[in-house]
């Protein structure tokens, strides 16, 4: 760990380490308010998990569950993430510019992942509150279970959008090939329209929000009702 | 024409009176009227293979010799994480006390559990629904269950399929984590609560809209191989610094199989459920035909423990169906470490057996989340009532091992073993490895070799 000359940023080489020695790491510098850069992390599977606050900066790509139980930190990542970025997370930001893999935010209350790539199957399964913005396109089965929080696919979805969804949105941009269990194409409010508007402007993402399709559930119930 | 015999209508009524269908034949309408299954509380009903099926075998004049159970102390206590985190559970009996979820069950209840875990220096476990919490007047959130726990007591949170309440602060105030696959009374179904249930307090517990059906799915989301379940175990470990033991929670299923391959993923201890074991709301078809007796389960997961080559780092805790320390001490000499209990510790705390559960109008405050119900806890005398039966529950039980393993020569519970048990039936002896009574050998030659 070495403190750049910038006097407030810490870099980070992860090639020979481990999750334990450098998540170590990066909360000691975060106690510190040091912002963190890493690289060599691709092999780190759990980087940055549980932080409660710090801006964490990850020069190339990084492993499965980045960022799991997030609670407060900025995680950006210039290249692409495995499976399962901001699995269960409750807030704060993860930026991944380029692609994730399989299961994007699962589980997530609260907080906000932004890709600008596109994110595979499983986005946002059992989603509890959080916000994710896809700007790429994803793929089947999105929505799963989710019970709050909104999931914005900029490009195409595939197949059993929202299948058996309880509460939340999900607002594609592009096309989908089918929706799921429980699930419905609804009209955009303005609500809706501003809600959209006010994310793409804060993370640049270049869309129409009234180009979007509404994906809501049938029935709260949909299991016992 | 011919006329019918005198005696067709005796034999064919006692015939009647004889079918398989007589006892099922308001279920049958039940289903052909309403075309739904049932869905019902507590756990198997009926006669499987069970504890009352061994028998513990005496000291007398050959070694060893009894322990003066008056004037020897027996060593009842249990550590959980020993070898592996930087803070051990030190239970001081092998009864646990079982998960069972906030939300299917009352704060009241709940918190009980957690002061009788401090009255008796054992662990109570969370359950999957999150932790009972106190929001503070200056918001402050004040992780209750956990405080109640404290300081003699330890409390294990649940990692399940549904993650209710799962957030780096539940984990961090905890004492152990116990990531659940399943459960007894519905094994590979994951979990269930009913919208009626979710009152605005459990709402928020588990962070979803009043009245949301909560849906545990069947397997976890996020975790879909051995390779992600130790990336998982791992990263747990990691957010709460090396501290806290971690396992993970099976019902009873391809036990052997499922335990060996838990046992690659750095754990310290199992929790497998076995059928008699208990639920808020499961459907009927699946306690009643889904899983195995906790009998077959223990030399099982004890087995594949052993073969893992980690039987002395990772402790096997069994539940489902224990009564009473005769319970306790058959199951940890076929092979379990500790004992955790669900629905005896409800009786204790006053449970009538009314099966309202399911429907959360348990008359007696513990399977309910209405306030005016809820006040009738611990017999109306609340929270410290309820605590105080649960304790004496655990502690008499707890004397009952210790008694019983002094019986057969042993100063530690660590000391009981197979040889202790002998099966009287032969289906006992076959499924769980104990040398039947009388013939004084395995019935089956197999278990020689186990």
């Amino acid at each position: 760990m070495t403190l750049s000359a910038e006097a407030s940023k810490v870099e980070i080489d992860a090639l020979k380490l481990s999750l334990e020695d450098v998540n170590a790491k990066i909360r000691e510098a975060v106690a510190k308010g040091l912002k963190v850069h890493l690289r060599n992390a691709c092999h780190i599977h759990g980087l940055a998990a549980g932080l409660r606050s710090g801006e964490i900066i990850v020069e190339g790509d990084a492993g499965d569950y980045l960022a799991m139980l997030n609670s407060g930190a900025k995680v950006i990542v210039e290249g692409n993430v495995g499976d399962y970025v901001a699995d269960g997370a409750w807030s704060g930001e993860v930026i991944v510019k380029g692609c994730v893999g399989y299961g994007a935010c699962m589980y997530a209350y609260g907080g906000v992942l932004v890709v600008y790539g596109d994110a595979g199957d499983a986005v946002g399964q059992i989603l509890k509150g959080a916000t994710v913005i896809v700007n790429g396109c994803a793929g089947d089965s999105i929505g799963l279970y989710m019970v709050g929080g909104d999931i914005i696919i900029v490009g195409d979805a595939g197949k059993l959008v929202g299948d058996w969804m309880i509460r939340g949105c999900i607002y594609v941009g592009g096309n989908y090939d089918s929706l799921g269990n429980n699930a419905k194409e609804t009209e955009l409010t303005s609500e809706d329209v501003n809600k959209l508007s006010n994310l793409f402007s804060k993370y640049d993402v270049k869309a129409d929000p009234l180009k979007f399709k509404k994906i809501v559930p049938v029935s709260l119930r949909p299991f016992y009702g | 024409m011919s006329s019918i015999h005198p005696l067709y209508a005796k034999i064919s009524s006692k015939r009647y009176s004889e079918t398989p269908y007589k006892d099922v034949w308001e279920e049958i309408r039940y289903r052909a009227e309403t075309g739904k299954y049932i869905i019902r509380g507590f756990g198997y009903s009926g006669r499987l293979p069970h504890f009352d099926d061994l028998l513990l075998v005496p000291a007398q004049l050959a070694e060893p010799v009894p322990v003066d159970t008056y004037r020897e102390k027996v060593d009842t206590t249990v550590v959980i994480g020993g070898g592996m985190v930087k803070k051990p559970l030190k239970l001081h009996t092998p009864v646990l006390i079982a998960a069972m979820s906030y939300g299917a069950t009352s704060r009241e209840f709940k918190l009980a559990c957690a002061k009788a875990a401090n009255m008796t220096g054992t662990a109570t476990n969370t359950g999957e629904g999150g932790m009972v919490l106190t929001v503070k007047d200056n918001g402050e959130i004040e992780y209750t269950e956990y405080e109640y726990t404290k300081p003699n007591g330890y409390l294990m949170v649940q990692f399940a399929s549904g993650r209710w309440g799962v957030s780096i602060d539940y984990l961090l105030n905890s004492d152990a984590i116990e990531v659940k696959y399943g459960q007894g009374a519905k094994p590979g179904m994951g979990g269930h609560l009913l919208g009626e249930k979710v009152t605005e307090e459990i709402a928020k517990t588990r962070g979803i809209p009043v009245g949301t059906d909560c849906l545990s799915p069947a397997r976890h989301m996020d975790i879909r191989s051995l390779d992600e379940l130790k990336k998982v175990i791992k990263i747990i470990r990691d957010v709460v610094g090396y501290e806290k033991p971690v396992g993970v929670k099976f019902g009873p299923g391809r036990v052997y199989k499922d335990v060996y391959m838990a046992a690659q993923c750095d754990i310290d201890f199992v929790a497998i459920d076995g059928k008699y074991g208990g639920t808020g709301a499961s459907p009927d078809h699946s306690i009643q035909n889904v899983g195995l007796p906790t009998i077959a389960i223990i030399p099982a997961a004890d087995r594949a423990l052993r073969d893992a080559g980690v039987r002395d780092s990772v402790t096997l805790i069994v539940l489902g169906g224990f009564r009473h320390g005769g319970d306790v001490a058959k199951a940890l000499a076929l092979g379990a470490d500790a004992a955790a209990l669900a629905s005896a510790i409800e009786i204790a705390a006053g449970c009538t057996l009314c099966g309202q559960c399911t429907l959360g109008r348990c008359a007696v405050g513990i399977c309910t989340q209405d306030p005016n119900l809820r006040k009738n806890f611990g017999g109306g005398k609340g929270i410290d009532q309820g605590a105080l039966w649960i304790s004496n529950y655990i502690h008499a039980v707890n004397k009952e091992v210790a008694q019983i393993a002094a019986s057969i020569g042993h100063k530690s519970i660590k000391e009981f073993n197979r040889e202790d048990l002998r099966a009287i039936t032969i289906e006992a002896s076959a499924i769980c490895g104990v040398k039947l009574a009388g013939l004084e050998d395995y019935v089956l030659p197999q278990w020689k070799y186990f």
